[in-house]
């Protein structure tokens, strides 16, 4: 499969660790979960899966 | 390729698998696993003479076909003519079925079939009972060494087959059975014939291989559009997203026994389009389709 990302704005920081959660939760699961404040408190995630 | 209507077995295969047949279980039935058919075995023989008969055409455009059929009156003959057609096709078809799903014929065209039909299962396929049995058929492939097993992969993939036959044939015995109701002259027999060769068509493994491919084909380009749609989202906030996320949470990060268990709604769920999406992306996406799904997980899984 080639990399694919997925990405959700406007995170609020009392849900990032559960959809970070939930991203590292699938099969296969990501190699890469990242947040990102956007400045307006609220905050970006992305999930990277690498080509295999 | 195939033929279009009924496949016959050399004249050698046909002899041995009657040895077969005779010696071991008695009887072919068993091997198709159909009931023996109780009609005459001359029925079709005699309907078929008797409704394709050459004088059939000009009788009805003289709306007399005393001789041939006993019958007068040119919508008279058309609805006769009509429905007897389609008894033969029926006739055909069954013998057909029969004939596929018998052991005898696995080896024969077994190959052709499995080269045709693997193309088709690397997409998700049909409709549910389609994609029933062309998973089924994947047992059919070793993986270890790709090798694929033409007999097994023959016994999974017919019904598949047959079932889409079944379908066409189903439309199109419908679209003739309907025209019927309409007068002679707004559904001529000549009209009603070009129905009967799309219900013949419809019989054939050509027309159900390439239905089924087509669905896969559509199938697989709209799963593609939607997972392109769920891959960057802004986060949903509605009542239902809350809701379940606060349930998945359960006081802490994530309850993994209720991520399962949504997952396992997602999976087995009756809209196909639901499979292949994440608990992620169920909770997350701001989609219609998807607070729709929402909506329906708190109320079956259920969410409280």
């Amino acid at each position: 499969m080639p990399a694919r990302t997925e990405t959700r704005t406007g995170v609020k920081p009392e849900d990032v660790d559960t959809i970070k959660a939930l991203f590292n939760a699938q099969i296969p699961p990501p190699t890469s979960v990242v947040s990102t404040a956007d400045g307006n408190g609220t905050f970006t995630i992305v999930a990277t899966w690498a080509a295999s | 390729m195939f033929d279009r209507r009924i496949p016959r077995a050399g004249a050698s295969s046909r002899a041995l698998a009657g040895v077969v047949c005779l010696s071991v279980l008695g009887g072919c039935s068993a091997l198709s696993g159909y009931p023996k058919d109780p009609q005459n075995s001359s029925a079709l023989g005699e309907l078929r003479d008797k409704y394709f008969a050459e004088g059939i055409d000009d009788c009805y455009r003289a709306g007399d076909c005393q001789k041939l059929l006993n019958l007068t009156g040119r919508q008279a003959i058309r609805d006769d003519v009509v429905l007897n057609r389609m008894r033969v096709y029926d006739m055909e078809f069954s013998l057909f079925v029969r004939d596929l799903s018998s052991t005898s014929n696995s080896v024969s065209i077994g190959t052709d079939l499995t080269a045709l039909a693997l193309n088709g299962l690397g997409a998700t396929a049909g409709d549910a009972a389609t994609k029933a049995a062309l998973a089924a058929a994947s047992g059919g492939v070793i993986a270890s060494n790709g090798a694929v097993n033409k007999d097994l992969f023959y016994e999974k993939t017919v019904p598949a087959l047959v079932a889409q036959m079944q379908a066409d044939r189903l439309k199109a015995e419908t679209s003739i059975l309907s025209a019927l109701v309409k007068p002679d002259v707004d559904y001529s027999l000549q009209r009603a014939e070009l129905d009967l060769d799309t219900l013949n068509d419809a019989g054939g493994l050509n027309a159900a291989v390439a239905v089924i491919t087509q669905q896969s084909s559509t199938q697989q380009a709209q799963s593609q559009l939607q997972m392109n749609l769920y891959q960057s989202s802004v986060t949903a906030y509605t009542d239902s997203a809350n809701k379940i996320r606060t349930w998945l949470k359960n006081g802490a990060t994530l309850d993994t026994g209720r991520y399962n268990q949504l997952l396992a709604w997602l999976t087995n769920n009756s809209d196909p389009n639901l499979h292949g999406v994440t608990v992620e992306q169920l909770t997350d996406v701001s989609n219609d389709s998807l607070e729709a799904a929402r909506q329906r997980a708190i109320a079956e899984v259920p969410i409280k």
